[in-house]
């Protein structure tokens, strides 16, 4: 790292420092706070002191942050694929959109495969006729 | 023309390796005749001797031999472990070009293929319509469809499963799909602890779909105009 860029971002995201320079190794600076989801992951942008592919970044209140928990919306912004301005439209405010839900594997909750139809081999069913 | 460039080559390099050649050398005139000519025996011994090119050190060793004191004081003082060391204590006081995966995440293009998803029409309704495209085009047969019709009379699939471990990801199922139902997805970290969960079935895939909408409907308009 930068002596010069670590003791400006220091200064720049204060009370963040800590810990982003302990989960990310790094510091980043203060950054535009760009919103917020339902997770509570928080999305910082900083256009003028990071190089272009660490100009976006997501701040968690986890400790343990797992990234399949970034909604569609805001993985489609911090995957730079587009601007904020597609994150906030409602456009395709659908009623059937589903909640986002994070990858569950490894816990009760993950898919388990299961048959959509009926089976269609009987099985054979022993049936012994009584003794006359 | 390729010999022509081929020679110049050679010479580029001889002249970097073991300096300017001399001006008799460099005069070869081209062609076979014109080569069989400057090695004839018809020239006198002192313009062969002018050809003649001392060869170079090919070995370490005969380099060593050549330039014992250099070489001698480059083992004693570690010369090249120290110039190593000198570029990494250069790049400790660079900014990092990594990304610090998953706090920061690289780009994405609108085409990756990654997870699939059965997609839906605006009204909800499933844009399915059991065709079977993509079960004939897949390459690995990672797909498996089985249709009836609804009770309303439309063709609906009863079964649709993809085998994600036979999935090579090449794309040619949503690039079959005449209603744009079955597409690949941008989402790329949904990594199983089992195989088992890798088996997807039709309610899984619409799940994902619902789940992934707004960025599939997103990324589909940002390629229309190239399809």
């Amino acid at each position: 790292m930068s002596l010069a860029r670590f003791i400006r971002n220091a200064l720049s995201s204060g009370k963040r420092f800590p810990r982003n320079f302990y989960f990310l190794n790094d510091s980043k600076p203060g950054g535009r706070l760009v919103g917020t989801d339902e997770f509570g992951n928080r999305y910082y942008e900083e256009t003028d002191t990071e190089i272009w592919v660490r100009q976006r970044w997501v701040e968690s209140p986890s400790n343990d942050f797992d990234p399949s928990t970034i909604p569609a919306k805001w993985h489609y912004w911090i995957h730079r694929i587009g601007d904020e301005a597609a994150v906030n439209e409602s456009a395709m405010a659908n009623k059937w959109l589903a909640k986002h839900t994070p990858n569950y594997t490894g816990t009760p909750g993950a898919y388990r495969s299961f048959n959509t139809t009926a089976p269609k081999i009987q099985t054979w069913e022993p049936m012994a006729t009584p003794r006359e | 023309m390729a010999f022509t460039s081929r020679v110049i080559a050679t010479r580029a390099l001889q002249a970097a390796r073991f300096g300017p050649i001399p001006a008799t050398v460099r005069r070869i005139p081209s062609g076979v005749l014109g080569r069989a000519a400057l090695y004839s025996t018809s020239q006198t011994d002192g313009a062969k001797k002018d050809h003649i090119i001392t060869p170079p050190p090919t070995s370490t060793a005969d380099y060593r031999k050549a330039n014992l004191l250099d070489h001698l004081s480059h083992t004693l003082l570690i010369t090249e472990i120290m110039r190593g060391a000198w570029v990494v204590l250069e790049q400790f006081f660079r900014p990092a070009y990594t990304i610090y995966y998953p706090f920061e995440k690289n780009t994405l293009s609108p085409r990756f293929r990654g997870e699939h998803a059965l997609r839906r029409y605006p009204t909800g309704e499933e844009r399915c319509i059991a065709c079977k495209l993509c079960e004939a085009i897949c390459p690995a047969q990672a797909i498996t469809i089985e249709a009836e019709p609804r009770e309303d009379g439309s063709r609906r699939t009863t079964r649709y499963d993809i085998d994600m471990t036979k999935c090579i990801y090449c794309g040619f199922c949503q690039e079959a799909c005449p209603v744009d139902a079955i597409v690949e997805g941008p989402n790329f970290e949904f990594s199983t602890e089992s195989r088992e969960e890798l088996l997807y079935n039709k309610e899984k895939l619409l799940a994902n779909g619902d789940k992934w909408e707004t960025e599939l409907a997103a990324n589909i308009q940002a390629d229309h105009l190239y399809r």
